[in-house]
């Protein structure tokens, strides 16, 4: 259980640095992701407050709530862009190229390898940080009235809900060992999940709640964390409901990969 | 003493052990049979296709192998089935005492595989910085990394490009940096599928000077693949023909250019080159003052014998067949 621990947390370290001297390497790149990142959040900032001009609440969230709405659903979209996104490209090619064959030839735990290999803080920082930083401005915290405990298991939340969307990213990518190519199909997920789910507060979902909550449970990560954290779904339960569901999808996306492998027939040279 | 001859006849027999013990290895990989847009969407058809059909072979401690066949014959499945990179259809395989598809970090720490058409390090960092990663992957000490990464890019004569970007080096120093980081953790085994593929001749030669010098130095086992002939008669002691799957001659490398040679080149030199015409043999090439002859060995003491009897000769050599033509022969036969 130590050397399982051990060689994950070896794996991250080493994840991070080798990606900070990747990003490094190319310092003058993607200064323009600023901009656009942070003009993203001040129109979402502005959107708000004419959706909210005519009236005081939208699928039960206050103007101020649904603020803070956006502040969770950004910390999920900025988790995702430093852990995932990067990682989830390169699998299903990595697959289709044979390039797997070289990770799989080391003594690493291969799919924890590919799901991490990639750790993008400096990007993260650098592209999102000023538009966070007018999110945290425009919420009025004294106005919420949050208790630090129900915070803190949203926080959770929001990381089970990473998880078990990243599972399902992961497990589309899969899908090449068998299909060949299947970076549309996780297109197709990730666009259901950031541009579209999470973005959406969990009463908003009427019948299809329970669908992103159990098949496809990518309203864990916003819809459920925002509600916890104001007070409004119990904590605890949504809590435990959560790391349920990331071990689930966690242990999915494991099987899925051990059978993928089975098949897998490495791209002739 | 007692020690001392236990520990020498326990080595000489471990020696002995055989490293790769391969029996009845097939592969099968499933097709689709295209049959248009439509049909394959609905009702798609597979077909299977046998990649390696009923292979055997074992290989010893510090044999260094090279896998032969033309185009598709199932030298780099059999490789990557050894390497535990793809599971057999049936059959078994023992490696280092382990079962390759199971992946076990034990046996994975104790081999190298190197690709001559993927890269292993990253393009956007330095060699430095790749062996950095593979030394933290492998768990080697900070000081056999640093002798051991000292050591083989003196070797190669690439200690200048240890700090500069993958992506602003040639193919050979690429191939080079592929090569170190595959060994920088002292394998039992390499593994190596065409390692040479698009290099200039200096580079090949540098590559194959060293891939021996590990295999006597560290008594690493190689198995390689090629289609370059040199590269298996510079580096490997032992050849396994492969063809559609299936092995087709298990032999030593100088068994196979003796045995299954039937001609010798035989390279003349004559003072005067116009007597070249009256040689009653057909030239294979002729180049200033030497012309080189294609002769059936067994008749090879008549042709010398005519020659020097005949004509006024400065030098005569005999040269066996190339790997590569004797390769060819035997494909023609079978």
């Amino acid at each position: 259980m130590k050397k399982y621990f051990s060689t994950r947390y070896n794996l991250i370290k080493l994840a991070i640095v080798n990606t900070w001297q990747k990003d490094t390497a190319y310092l003058f790149n993607n200064w323009g992701n600023i901009v656009s990142g942070t003009v993203y959040i001040l129109t979402a900032i502005l959107a708000n407050s004419v959706i909210y001009t005519n009236t005081n609440e939208v699928a039960g969230l206050t103007k101020n709530e649904m603020l803070l709405f956006i502040f969770f659903a950004q910390i999920n979209f900025y988790l995702f862009a430093g852990l995932v996104y990067k990682n989830l490209g390169a699998i299903s090619s990595d697959i289709n190229s044979g390039k797997l064959d070289l990770v799989l030839s080391k003594p690493v735990p291969a799919l924890f390898f590919l799901s991490y290999r990639s750790i993008d803080i400096l990007t993260v920082v650098r592209d999102y940080l000023f538009g966070f930083i007018f999110i945290i401005l425009s919420v009025d915290w004294n106005a919420l009235n949050i208790e630090i405990s129900n915070f803190l298991l949203s926080f959770i939340i929001v990381f089970c809900g990473i998880i078990a969307s990243s599972s399902i990213f992961f497990i589309t990518a899969i899908f090449a060992f068998w299909l060949g190519e299947s970076s549309g199909i996780t297109d197709l997920a990730v666009f259901t999940d950031y541009d579209f789910v999470k973005n959406i507060p969990l009463n908003g979902w009427g019948n299809f709640k329970t669908v992103f909550l159990t098949v496809l449970p990518f309203l864990i990560g916003s819809g459920v964390s925002v509600e916890v954290a104001l007070g409004k779904l119990e904590g605890v339960g949504w809590c435990l409901f959560s790391i349920f569901i990331a071990i689930l999808f966690l242990f999915f996306k494991n099987r899925l990969w051990k059978l993928g492998l089975k098949s897998y027939s490495s791209a002739s040279s | 003493m007692e020690a001392w001859i236990k520990k020498l006849f326990l080595g000489q027999q471990l020696d002995m052990e055989k490293i790769i013990t391969v029996k009845n290895l097939h592969k099968k990989f499933r097709k689709l049979k295209k049959r248009g847009f439509f049909k394959d969407l609905l009702k798609p058809n597979f077909l299977e296709v046998s990649a390696v059909l009923d292979i055997s072979f074992s290989i010893k401690y510090g044999e260094s192998v090279a896998f032969l066949g033309p185009n598709g014959a199932g030298k780099t499945t059999t490789i990557k089935m050894l390497s535990g990179l793809i599971y057999p259809s049936s059959g078994e395989i023992q490696v280092l005492g382990f079962k390759p598809s199971d992946r076990k970090s034990e046996f994975l720490s104790r081999i190298g595989l190197v690709m001559g058409n993927k890269s292993g390090l990253n393009w956007d960092l330095t060699p430095r910085q790749s062996f950095r990663l593979l030394k933290e992957i492998y768990n080697v000490s900070d000081h056999k990394y640093n002798l051991r990464l000292k050591e083989l890019t003196e070797l190669l004569d690439i200690s200048r490009f240890i700090d500069t970007q993958i992506r602003r080096m040639s193919l050979g120093e690429r191939m080079k940096m592929e090569l170190i980081g595959s060994i920088l953790h002292y394998p039992k085994i390499l593994f190596l599928d065409e390692p040479t593929v698009g290099l200039d001749i200096i580079s090949k030669q540098k590559i194959r000077e060293f891939l021996r010098h590990i295999q006597k130095k560290d008594g690493t086992t190689i198995l390689l693949t090629s289609h370059d002939m040199d590269d298996v008669e510079k580096v490997c002691d032992r050849v396994i023909v492969i063809n559609k799957g299936q092995k087709v001659i298990d032999t030593d490398v100088i068994k196979l250019t003796s045995r299954f040679s039937e001609y010798k080149y035989i390279k003349l030199t004559l003072s005067n080159k116009k007597e070249f015409s009256k040689i009653s043999f057909d030239k294979v090439e002729e180049l200033n003052s030497e012309g080189m002859y294609k002769i059936q060995k067994s008749k090879v003491p008549e042709f010398l014998k005519y020659i020097t009897a005949n004509f006024d000769v400065d030098d005569i050599d005999v040269i066996p067949l190339p790997l590569e033509e004797i390769i060819k022969e035997i494909f023609l036969k079978r």
